[in-house]
């Protein structure tokens, strides 16, 4: 059942009583960098306003982005993140790619149940000062990172002991706190450059994308964990509005809020839950839709979808939907080679068949 | 979950036990069904089903579950409302027959649901459905008394003991030498008659007994 | 003798004003909208719980009483831009299409009422994305032979009239997610009212209501509720509605139904959200023009709560009716009557 993507306009409604304040971190923040508590790392160049919810917008910088690269991307499916630099280049983006950044060490939290709140915070404020330092706007490619620096945002702007800590653990290292301005994921500038990608997009390519149906799937740690300043807010629109602005006719299924059933701990040790969560997904993505393609933004997701569709057959079911990253689907459009520079031929699930549909050549 | 050593082949690659184990769904259902709310609702004493907003008054004061796990007339009554048929049955059926009639349900109930009355009916429904495979100790003798009652108009107490005995095929325990022994302790004093007197007239009050019971 | 000034012409200012001009004072009823009524002229309320009497019995004498008393000067179309003075002289600048008047008033009674609860934040609801999922009040309007679709109920997205319908109550209300965490008092008897007539409408519907708890306090409501889930076989789960997707052509809806301790997932037609009530417009405007004081919902505060229940923070102003709070039909009349024994008692002296 197709469904259309609309900018979010709910605003400061009336009936939510006019003392309600939806609680927003950046003024929070203001606060805190007048008392010379932390330091904000503000804005450069151009960007964007969209609005989250409640009436509060989200500024999504367009030009000088800090490319914080992904564990699971980088090894699994590293077509995402060189499509995140594909379609930069192509729109004339300057972006860095730092050598020395670190991982934010999310994984070990999530799979353990544990986390060392001060490492976290300290390895997220370190991260931070990198993008500072090198003079680039923070963003970030991976969803569960997304989640972590939102999550450290929240506790470092909300505590004093904490950030007291990571001061002291930065001190050593030769930095100082430094929150970026905004938490921006990387599917949310996509979003935010969906109309300068149509507009410099391949009119060939175009044609292949329009007309096919896809259906769109969420990062739990991108909407879920942190809910308040997702673009969207609690129903996000960033995959599916990229891809409905280039032609793509996005499908509803009953199970859209579902997790893929990643799950951290639970694709190491439990990976029956897995591969059942995937079942219920799988099933209801084939009954109601059969779409051409799954469109994801987050790495865990996408690298779910992708390598559980074959062991399903144990059921007697018989999958084969193309896993897209919505950075392989707008480099695609920009006229990437699926293969060279967008990396598709690293997915499980054979992308072949879409590739014939879009009428995009390979060898 | 049990190691499942079971092999099976796809694409050629051999997958064993926990490599292929999928974990069942636990989403309930799609549609409520009314169709044994509304069979309940007919069979005599069920009517006042329809009353129950589960607010569960009756299995708070209810006798059994001192004694018996997981009775619980609130639940039996919701499984039938909400047309759970299959845990009904699975999780159930060894249980509804266990009401002592103490009543406290009835007694009790905010809505007006004759509670009691409402569980044996449920039971009638299983019953009607043939839900009941080997008979239990308690549907047994619930069975023999019964018949009894119908037939002779009185328990012969050395009558019925014989018969539930034979009913749940184990007359050869009755014949042990500590059931002997207490039996004649008890005819000895005078607790049970070898033959119990027949009632006058009985055959037709016992023909219009089954004509009603049908 | 003095002037009233009445802000608000819905049930509760109706009320006041009739009193307080057979008390001999006149009255002048200033409503923003060109038509008397509030709420329930606006959205074509039709029958009243908990009798299912007509809305119009109730409210359509009580309107022409109020626009043919001669002690009553009725201002629609027109709002209060500007108070100035104290009691018992205000001088009320209000502004209609024609132009700004200014009057003086004895005292000023605020009876602005309330809002609906927007649900579209609840994204998890689909409401705006989904055309299907509606509200209670547009269900109102629906339901009224005089209304949009001539008493029938039918679905936004086709036409068609919808065979499964569900009902999810406490949307906006009792939730700290968006900040109202009180009850919003009526949802569940207008849900059990609506419940019950489309029932009667279309016997072979299956109505479901998905609930935190059914709050029937009110006169005859606890009643009607009985004769929901008896009479008319409507069926309640306990078990708030979690989230809305879309299922082929069907709305397909998240609950858990708490008793059997498991999730459902059920295919609907339609779903309709028992929106919230809120502070109105009209009562937020209100507040700031008078300058009177209003709770953390943004409600207008009483005085004090048991001693001075009509009264505002300012003397000579009084509150009544649902802009103090939610309330139903029935208290909102009583509030029209005792303000204006109030307003009667302040004025003698």
């Amino acid at each position: 059942m197709s469904y259309e993507i609309n900018d979010v306009k709910t605003g400061i409604n009336h009936a939510k009583g006019m003392n309600y304040h939806a609680h927003d971190i950046r003024a929070e923040m203001q606060k805190l960098e007048e008392e010379g508590e932390i330091k904000i790392g503000h804005i450069i160049g151009p960007y964007k306003e969209e609005e989250v919810m409640y009436g509060i917008k989200k500024k999504v910088p367009l030009d000088m982005h800090y490319q914080h690269k992904s564990c699971g991307q980088c090894a699994n499916l590293p077509g995402v993140p060189r499509s995140n630099f594909y379609y930069r280049d192509k729109l004339g983006i300057k972006y860095y790619n730092d050598m020395q950044q670190t991982s934010c060490t999310a994984w070990n939290y999530h799979a353990s149940g544990l986390g060392n709140l001060v490492q976290l915070a300290s390895v997220a404020a370190r991260n931070w000062h990198r993008a500072y330092e090198e003079g680039y706007n923070f963003t970030i490619h991976c969803v569960t990172s997304f989640g972590n620096y939102l999550e450290m945002r929240h506790l470092l702007v909300g505590n004093k002991e904490l950030r007291d800590s990571v001061k002291k653990v930065l001190a050593k290292l030769g930095r100082e706190l430094v929150i970026p301005e905004e938490i921006v994921h990387d599917s949310e500038i996509a979003y935010a450059l969906r109309d300068k990608i149509l507009a410099a997009a391949d009119p060939k390519r175009l044609e292949g994308i329009k007309g096919l149906r896809a259906v769109e799937h969420y990062g739990c740690h991108f909407f879920k964990q942190v809910s308040d300043d997702i673009i969207g807010g609690k129903r996000p629109i960033v995959v599916g509005g990229l891809a409905s602005h280039l032609g793509v006719q996005m499908e509803e299924y009953s199970k859209w809020f579902m997790c893929c059933g990643f799950g951290f701990r639970h694709i190491l040790v439990n990976r029956e839950f897995t591969r059942s969560a995937q079942n219920i997904k799988l099933k209801a993505i084939k009954q109601e839709v059969d779409p051409d393609m799954i469109l994801v933004n987050c790495t865990g997701c996408g690298t779910t979808f992708d390598k559980t569709q074959w062991i399903q057959k144990a059921v007697g079911e018989d999958y084969h939907y193309p896993v897209v990253f919505y950075s392989q689907l707008a480099a695609l459009a920009l006229g990437a080679h699926p293969f060279k520079e967008a990396g598709l031929n690293f997915h499980v699930t054979p992308v072949e068949p879409l590739l014939d549909k879009m009428g995009i050549a390979y060898s | 979950m049990a190691e499942n050593t079971d092999k099976m082949v796809i694409d050629g690659v051999e997958l064993t036990g926990i490599w292929k184990e999928f974990l069942p769904s636990r989403i309930l259902y799609e549609d409520v069904t009314t169709e044994f709310l509304d069979e309940v609702k007919k069979l005599p004493g069920g009517s006042t089903i329809v009353r129950c907003y589960q607010c569960g008054t009756c299995s708070g004061g209810c006798t059994l579950p001192d004694f018996v796990d997981k009775f619980n007339p609130r639940r039996f009554i919701d499984l039938v409302r909400r047309g759970h048929y299959d845990i009904l049955v699975n999780e159930n059926k060894d249980l509804v027959w266990k009401c002592v009639s103490c009543q406290r349900c009835t007694h009790r109930c905010p809505r007006g649901v004759n509670t009691q009355e409402v569980v044996r009916a449920i039971a009638k429904f299983l019953e009607d459905r043939k839900v009941f495979g080997k008979l239990t100790n308690d549907e047994a003798f619930d069975e023999i008394f019964m018949e009894e009652v119908i037939e002779d108009g009185r328990i012969d107490e050395i009558k019925i003991v014989k018969d539930f005995y034979a009913k749940t095929g184990r007359l050869k325990e009755m014949m042990s030498a500590d059931q002997l022994s207490l039996g004649f302790k008890m005819l000895t004093s005078g607790r049970i008659k070898l033959f119990g007197g027949k009632i006058k007239d009985w055959k037709k009050v016992s023909q219009r007994l089954k004509e009603e019971l049908q | 003798m003095k002037t009233v000034l009445v802000i608000g012409g819905g049930v509760t200012g109706l009320k006041s004003a009739s009193e307080l001009a057979q008390m001999g004072y006149n009255v002048s009823l200033v409503e923003k909208e060109d038509y008397l009524g509030g709420q329930v002229a606006k959205h074509k309320y039709y029958k009243l719980a908990p009798d299912l009497r007509l809305a119009g019995d109730v409210i359509d004498p009580v309107i022409k009483a109020v626009e043919s008393n001669a002690n009553i000067k009725v201002m629609k179309h027109s709002h209060v831009v500007s108070v100035s003075g104290s009691a018992p002289e205000f001088k009320a600048k209000i502004k209609n299409s024609k132009g700004e008047s200014e009057a003086t008033f004895g005292a000023i009674v605020v009876a602005t009422g309330f809002g609906h609860f927007d649900p579209t934040v609840k994204q998890e609801y689909g409401y705006g994305r989904f055309k299907d999922v509606v509200t209670n009040a547009e269900v109102e309007e629906m339901l009224n032979p005089n209304g949009p679709t001539k008493g029938e109920l039918k679905r936004p997205s086709d036409g068609k009239i919808p065979k499964k319908i569900a009902i999810f109550q406490c949307v906006g209300s009792r939730d700290r997610q968006v900040g109202n965490p009180y009850c919003c008092r009526v949802g569940c008897v207008v849900s059990t009212k609506q419940a019950i007539e489309i029932k009667e409408k279309y016997p072979d519907s299956e109505v479901y209501v998905y609930y935190m708890d059914m709050r029937m306090f009110g006169r005859g409501w606890e009643e009607l509720y009985g004769k929901a889930m008896e009479d008319y076989e409507v069926i309640f789960t306990r078990g708030r509605g979690a989230e809305v997707t879309l299922k082929n052509q069907q709305l397909s809806l998240r609950a858990e139904e708490t008793i059997m301790d498991r999730p459902i997932q059920h295919s609907v037609d339609m779903i309709i959200l028992a929106a919230g009530m809120a502070a109105g417009e009209g009562t937020i405007e209100a507040a700031k023009v008078l300058g009177i004081k209003q709770n953390d919902y943004g409600f207008l505060s009483p005085k004090d709560d048991f001693l001075s229940p009509n009264e505002s923070s300012k003397p000579g102003i009084f509150i009544a009716g649902a802009d103090k709070g939610p309330m139903d039909i029935e208290n909102c009349i009583v509030e029209g009557a005792a303000v204006a024994a109030k307003v009667a008692g302040s004025l003698k002296n």
